[in-house]
């Protein structure tokens, strides 16, 4: 006996020796990751790009709040030592850089423009992405949007969505006689540009998820009719001629259908219309109105709004319309849903005690969040990843009000005013390009 | 001799003293004087070792013993660690993460002359021609591919512990970090942290000897040197399922040698993971917390320390 536990003595000192030490980390920060992005090097051709492309890749990688690019000032190696040498990791590490991206803009033979870039990993001291790409000069803008997606993807694991664009409802003139049109910008607010002239109202445009396509809704005609207006040739031309009215107009995720509202007889139901066939196919049939319907983005499921509880609450059902379970019970209004395209939140505006909030909420109706509020804020559209809402705000403003577009993070932060050439609402994100 | 008379008068004994010595014993004296002494010896002996019977006993001090059990306090919070799944968090099971899509970052073709990506699909193993013409660098360390091909270390099961009363679980675990200007929202709820949270993250099941373990104290200090180096997920889809454990081979000066993920699967395939890993890695590589100060006598203890970077109570 006596021997068989010395033996097992004997076998326990080196499981102990080789013990693994186990620490849980359950604390840290969300602050954004410091990012160097230096000028590309020049090799021909015209020089500005090697300047502006990695300065629009910087305000991209900041405006989402995820970043923050290193001052150049800090910069401690040259452009031309890092073509040559590659890059000195102590050296950007001592000002404090975590991420570094480098390029290099070339002329091609055949006149387009190549750019190459890479990102390293400062702290390991790896190169973890590098990619070229040629293009005509005048898609320098464009380019630095792939580049910045791409880095955005590396770094952060999650698609990117500054190659997209935004269009939305430009307001001008006085409050009571306030001409509104369809524009259409980058992301970020440039290549801003008016789709329609004014003279009829426009409300709600979305974009087609897989088409450059638009629907609105216009009283183009007189009543509220929803339209179709396609980005390439500028035609637009109404979905459908119906005895009432059709407003809160939204593509299905394959583009093939539109989801809207319509009111007949005093009563609103949502209906479904193939874009190819043009016959509406009714979803909901209640006496309360139902209306802003938004699919999920696998198509399976419908999000709307509804008073059918007596208040104005969200609801979610089947696409064919059943199982209906209404999702929110918070006091106040609740209205717009719009699912977020990445399936894990619902996007809403609530109305309570006189003021407007732009919130979250799962469809399962938990976690309800609001993030942002306002006088008046509304007309919520998630970015192509699912990551930033836009929407607009409304102030007084003397005798008329004054409308702006912002960007959040859906944490809660960041929430930045995007300048448009004038005052802006309902916003809709694209997809990406 | 002189004496000095006053202490004569005064001290007759000491008169005496000076008289003349007595006059020599005889043989029979002697011998007699030797057995007395020997007998007076003998019974001093039996009294200091046996007492005096008929004295009061002195009762010794009875200090009762007390049993002592050295218990290794990793023990303790091993079994405190593993809580019991809460009720609430089960619902949340039922939005199963998306399989991650696949990459598809080409530009789609517009009317205006898009530009044309060449290197998509792989963007580590493909790289521009530029690459190539680059002096070769010497390659970084790559700690992945330093590690020993060991086991992978398992956290050790623990026992189940029995189930308790849990402070109120999160309603949902995407609530606390989030903005949320709900004017009938809960208010925020102050920091509760429990002797689960203090003593949680010590480590598992180590016999080595208590003088030889890191302290809890010790821990904290790591972790909170740590702390604001670490960049979590915030935000991210499904984030509090993004917990990474990294195994980290340590230098005695406190830097990290090698830090590899384990699940090496997870992090080539999924890039959310992915970035949550790099992002793990990162904060131990951050020159604003190294080297992280543990005690160098204890270095056995840390020289590999498995680092489980767990979000999910941030968010």
């Amino acid at each position: 006996m006596k021997h068989i536990l010395f033996a097992l003595f004997l076998i326990a000192l080196p499981i102990s020796a080789n013990a693994q030490l186990r620490i849980d980390m359950t604390k840290g920060v969300v602050e954004p990751l410091p990012i160097a992005i230096t000028q590309f090097k020049s090799n021909g051709g015209n020089t500005n790009f090697a300047r502006d492309i990695p300065g629009v890749i910087s305000v991209n990688l900041e405006s989402s709040g995820l970043f923050k690019p290193v001052n150049p000032g800090a910069f401690v190696q040259s452009v031309d030592s890092i073509a040559t040498d590659g890059p000195n990791f102590g050296e950007w590490r001592a000002s404090n850089a975590q991420a570094l991206v480098t390029g290099t803009v070339s002329p091609a033979a055949d006149g387009r423009t190549r750019v190459e870039f890479f990102l390293w990993d400062v702290l390991s001291e790896k190169k973890i992405l590098g990619m070229a790409y040629t293009t005509t000069p005048q898609n320098w803008r464009r380019i630095a949007h792939i580049i910045s997606d791409e880095i955005y993807k590396r770094l952060t694991g999650e698609e990117g969505y500054f190659d997209s664009r935004i269009v939305y409802v430009a307001e001008s003139g006085p409050f009571n006689r306030r001409a509104k049109r369809l524009a259409i910008m980058d992301q970020d607010g440039a290549n801003h540009k008016y789709l329609t002239d004014g003279n009829s109202l426009v409300l709600t445009p979305r974009f087609s998820p897989t088409e450059q396509k638009i629907t609105y809704m216009s009283y183009e005609s007189g009543k509220p009719t929803v339209y179709l207006y396609d980005i390439s040739t500028g035609r637009h031309e109404p979905l459908g001629r119906f005895p009432g009215m059709t407003f809160a107009p939204r593509f299905s995720p394959d583009g093939k259908k539109v989801i809207m509202s319509m009111a007949q007889n005093g009563n609103t139901d949502i209906y479904e219309m193939s874009l190819s066939s043009r016959k509406p196919v009714r979803i909901t049939n209640s006496a309360s109105i139902d209306t802003s319907p938004s699919y999920s983005p696998d198509g399976s499921q419908i999000v709307f709004e509804s008073d059918r509880g007596g208040t104005q609450q969200l609801y979610t059902m089947n696409k064919s319309g059943g199982n209906v379970q209404r999702i929110t019970f918070g006091k106040g209004r609740y209205a717009n849903p719009v699912w977020s395209p990445r399936g894990d939140l619902i996007a809403f505006t609530r109305m309570y005690q006189g003021k407007f909030y732009i919130g979250v909420i799962r469809p399962d109706g938990k976690g309800e969040r609001l993030i942002t509020n306002a006088y008046h804020v509304e007309g919520p559209t998630w970015s192509p990843n699912g990551r930033v809402l836009s929407y607009f705000k409304e102030r007084p403003s003397g005798n008329s009000r004054s409308a702006k577009i912002y960007t959040v993070d859906i944490t809660g932060y960041n929430e930045r005013w995007l300048k448009t050439p004038v005052d802006g609402s309902d916003p809709a994100w694209s997809p990406l390009n | 001799m002189s004496i000095n008379l006053s202490n004569i008068r005064d001290n007759p004994a000491a008169t005496q003293s000076a008289k003349p010595p007595p006059p020599v014993l005889t043989d029979i004296s002697m011998k007699n004087a030797f057995i007395a002494s020997g007998i007076l010896h003998v019974v001093i002996f039996i009294v200091a070792i046996f007492g005096v019977p008929f004295l009061p006993k002195n009762d010794p001090l009875i200090i009762t013993p007390v049993s002592i059990e050295l218990v290794d306090i990793s023990d303790i919070t091993q079994t405190d660690r593993v809580a019991p799944p809460k009720k609430e968090d089960k619902p949340k099971e039922i939005e199963k993460p998306e399989p991650p899509k696949p990459i598809e970052s080409a530009p789609k073709v517009t009317s205006e002359t898009p530009p044309v990506p060449e290197d998509i699909k792989k963007p580590e193993e493909k790289k521009p021609e530029k690459v190539e013409e680059e002096p070769p660098k010497p390659e970084p360390i790559v700690e992945a591919k330093k590690e020993e091909p060991k086991p992978k270390p398992k956290p050790k099961e623990k026992p189940k512990p029995k189930e308790k009363p849990k402070p109120k679980p999160k309603e949902d675990a995407f609530d606390s970090l989030l903005k949320n200007l709900a004017p009938d929202a809960e208010e925020a709820r102050p920091e509760e942290k429990t002797i689960d949270d203090v003593v949680e993250d010590t480590s598992s099941g180590q016999i080595a000897k208590l003088s030889d373990q890191l302290s809890i104290s010790e821990l904290d200090a790591f972790k909170y040197q740590l702390e604001p180096c670490w960049n979590i997920p915030a935000g991210a889809k499904f984030a509090e399922d993004l917990a990474v454990e990294v195994k980290v081979s340590m230098a005695r000066d406190g830097t990290v040698k090698n830090a590899s993920v384990l699940d090496k699967g997870r992090y080539n395939r999924d890039s959310t993971f992915r970035a949550a890993a790099d992002s793990a890695l990162r904060a131990l590589r951050n020159p604003r917390c190294s080297p992280l100060k543990l005690p160098p006598e204890k270095y056995d203890q840390w020289k590999s320390i498995l680092i489980n970077f767990d979000p999910r109570n941030m968010l």
